[in-house]
């Protein structure tokens, strides 16, 4: 997950004042923005968001997938305003992504919803009712990262489980090319490009470049070295959690 | 620019008129700073707060120890007003090219730009403008980008960014489409749960002007000692800041809200739909609902704890840091016994004290009894909790101005700059984030003026102003 990590670290201080505010992460002089359509940059950094700490998972070439001019590797921003989306944008962008009830994305123990009732202040909400905490805390906790992780493994995990359920109203993963043992018969089919073509529609609404794709389907390798079952399901869940997570997700 | 000291004939003739007599705190300092530097943002707008200077009156930043040292040094403490505004002006045109907090701004530049000279990480940070094109290729990071800030909307007001299709056929819009459908989208999102329902937006912005404690919360899903319903508060709050309401009857209201489904909220008088006591001819919006006086009030007999909280939330001035004080003419009276007049408590009490007697007529925490307007609360209390209770007025101060009761407060309150100023910081900071910096003042000062005026104190006509300020909608 190197991704989140460098997503949230490189958020510092950024104090969002007291009135329900939103932690700020400490974006750099010349604030990198996210890339809408068109001109996107790698997973983790790039044309991303580069400046916020973001450093990209490969060194590949940046070129969108439908072809295009590539962008240069920093962009600039007057502005410099990249914030953490905190608690409540991220449930509720979650569950737009992975078309799921917000109360369905996390629950610890199967009980307690991860966001409103668990991580909630370490996602930079509040609690006002028996914390008394009635604004967020500045900056990012340290525990952000995880919390995000926990809350995108999650709905990622259950946007998967729903899609090999109910292949004809799957999201994304319904069209895998998947053998008797739930492997992939090969990564490089077009239905898997297509399913995390529409993933970074939702996820980033940007196409995904290149570059993009190779490094999401080389986890894929990883996930089969580590010899666990049903492969393509793990890879489908930890490709969904990598995007997920990139600094693009997580900031605006 | 140079240094100009101005006439200062006005003010120190008006100052040996009114003749005060010496306290710690110097009122006359932030009108002697405006005289010489009336362009400052801060003396546009008002008067500089006390935190240009001090840190907790009477404790001062270096920029404030800078004018200690150099303010009369022969001269025996306490000065008196007048000598303190004789000297003054002199010993700002000395500071006026030093830099006193260190930051690499000197001291007229940072009053000029509007940063507190005495506070290092408070400096001069304007933009720097774009040089030439842009370099971004997808973002107009040199103007107000309409993608940028259509995506940006969706994640402020639905808590959710577009869907890939929306985004596409938004794309496909021309100029004055996508004009459109920035209004059309805000008017959307502001209907959503994520904006006007429970622990949504606008009850984030509630929170810490509420403080709600589930312990003895009343009502729906009340806690072990219920004492009054919060409920109501975040109802009515809710309720002013939405449609085409009137944003000042959070503290003007007469009436009260019920929450009747995930974003509907409806009108009602009092009880039974309410569990408050008010008279209706002595209620006040959020000011004099069961909940503020319960947590704030409670057995106070001069409730300073409930006109700070009032004076933080919905004016914006926190006396615990040097803000709004405006003592008004007259002397400070002990009437509990608190040792207020003390030079180090006065500078402040001048200003709270009566700014809280308005409030002494409601009680706080007393059964059926919570929120009823008593005139003769102050007689009920024993010697013991202040000698001269019975002499406790319920004509008070606000802005140093006198009210004769809470109702006049409200009013006035509701009228005054500090209230516009107040409410449009708290949807400025969820919008863009922080408060708003030297180089985004102008947008915020624009805002401000038009509330009053052409938006007609409705927040939701304000925000579509504010979704198109620079702030918001240059990447």
């Amino acid at each position: 997950m190197a991704c989140l990590v460098a997503a949230l670290t490189g958020c510092g201080g950024g104090s969002s004042g007291d009135g329900g505010g939103d932690p700020a992460p400490d974006a750099s002089a010349n604030g990198g923005m996210p890339a809408p359509g068109g001109a996107p940059g790698p997973i983790g950094g790039g044309g991303g968001s580069t400046p916020v700490g973001g450093t990209p998972i490969d060194g590949g070439a940046i070129v969108p997938v439908g072809g295009g001019e590539p962008p240069p590797e920093n962009f600039e921003a007057t502005r410099a305003n990249l914030r953490f989306k905190g608690a409540a944008r991220l449930r509720e962008d979650f569950g737009r992504i992975l078309q799921l009830p917000t109360d369905a994305l996390c629950k610890e123990l199967g009980l307690y919803d991860c966001v409103t009732e668990i991580h909630q202040i370490a996602l930079g909400g509040v609690e006002p009712y028996k914390a008394n905490i009635f604004v967020p805390f500045p900056g990012v906790a340290v525990g952000a990262p995880l919390a995000v992780e926990r809350l995108a493994l999650s709905g990622c995990g259950e946007r998967v489980r729903r899609d090999r359920a109910t292949p004809d109203a799957a999201v994304f993963f319904g069209r895998l090319p998947v053998d008797a043992a739930g492997a992939l018969s090969t990564i490089d089919a077009p239905e898997v490009d297509a399913a995390l073509t529409r993933l970074f529609r939702e996820a980033l609404l940007r196409e995904p470049t290149r570059a993009d794709l190779d490094v999401v389907k080389g986890l894929y390798a990883d996930v089969v070295a580590e010899g666990g079952p049903e492969p393509a399901r793990t890879w489908a869940t930890l490709a969904c959690t990598t995007v997920l997570t990139t600094t693009e997700a997580l900031l605006f | 620019m140079p240094f100009r000291p101005r006439s200062l004939a006005g003010p120190l003739a008006a100052l040996a008129l009114a003749a005060p007599g010496p306290v710690v705190a110097r009122p006359p300092g932030p009108s002697i700073l405006c005289e010489l530097y009336p362009d400052a943002p801060a003396c546009e707008v008002g008067l500089p707060d006390c935190t240009t200077c001090h840190t907790s009156p009477p404790g001062r930043n270096p920029f404030g120890d800078a004018i200690a040292a150099q303010l009369l040094p022969e001269t025996p403490r306490p000065l008196t007003d007048v000598a303190f505004a004789e000297a003054l002006p002199g010993v700002l045109a000395a500071l006026a090219g030093e830099d006193t907090d260190g930051d690499g701004a000197d001291n007229e530049t940072e009053l000029r730009a509007g940063t507190n000279p005495g506070i290092s990480a408070d400096n001069p940070d304007a933009v720097e403008g774009c040089s030439g094109d842009s370099r971004n290729p997808a973002w107009n990071v040199c103007g107000y980008d309409a993608e940028f800030a259509w995506r940006k909307i969706h994640l402020d007001v639905c808590g959710r960014n577009p869907s890939w299709d929306a985004l596409q056929t938004f794309r496909a819009l021309d100029p004055t489409g996508r004009e459109a459908a920035l209004d059309t989208a805000l008017d959307t999102c502001l209907d959503s749960a994520f904006w006007m329902g429970r622990d949504g937006v606008l009850w984030r912005l509630a929170h810490a002007k509420i403080r709600p404690l589930w312990a003895v919360k009343a009502g729906e899903g009340g806690g072990p000692v219920p004492l009054a319903d919060y409920d109501d508060d975040y109802a009515l709050f809710t309720w002013t800041q939405t449609d085409d309401r009137d944003a000042r009857e959070v503290l003007t209201a007469k009436y009260y809200v019920k929450q009747v489904g995930p974003t509907r909220y409806e009108k009602v008088d009092g009880r039974p739909d309410v569990r408050q006591f008010t008279q209706a001819d002595r209620r006040a919006g959020m000011l004099t609902t069961g909940w503020f006086f319960v947590i704030n009030t409670m057995f106070t007999p001069v409730p300073r704890t409930t006109a700070a909280q009032a004076y933080r939330s919905f004016l914006g001035l926190d006396i615990a840091k040097s803000q709004g004080l405006t003592p008004p003419p007259g002397e400070l009276v002990d009437y509990d016994d608190k040792g207020v007049l003390a030079d180090a408590c006065a500078a402040c009490h001048t200003t709270l004290d009566p700014l809280a007697y308005p409030f002494s007529r409601y009680w706080g925490i007393a059964g059926d009894s919570t929120g009823v307007y008593d005139p003769q609360r102050n007689r009920r209390f024993d010697a013991a909790d202040g000698s001269r209770l019975r002499e406790l007025p319920e004509a008070g101060a606000l802005f140093g101005e006198p009210v004769v009761d809470l109702m006049d407060w409200a009013q006035k309150a509701a009228q005054s700059e500090a209230f516009v100023r107040a409410t449009i910081r708290d949807y400025w900071r969820h919008f863009i984030g922080h408060e708003p910096t030297a180089a985004e003042q102008a947008e915020f000062e624009a805002l401000v003026a038009d509330f009053s005026t052409a938006h007609a104190y409705r927040v939701e006509r304000m925000l579509h102003a504010l979704i198109r300020t620079e702030a918001y909608g240059v990447p």
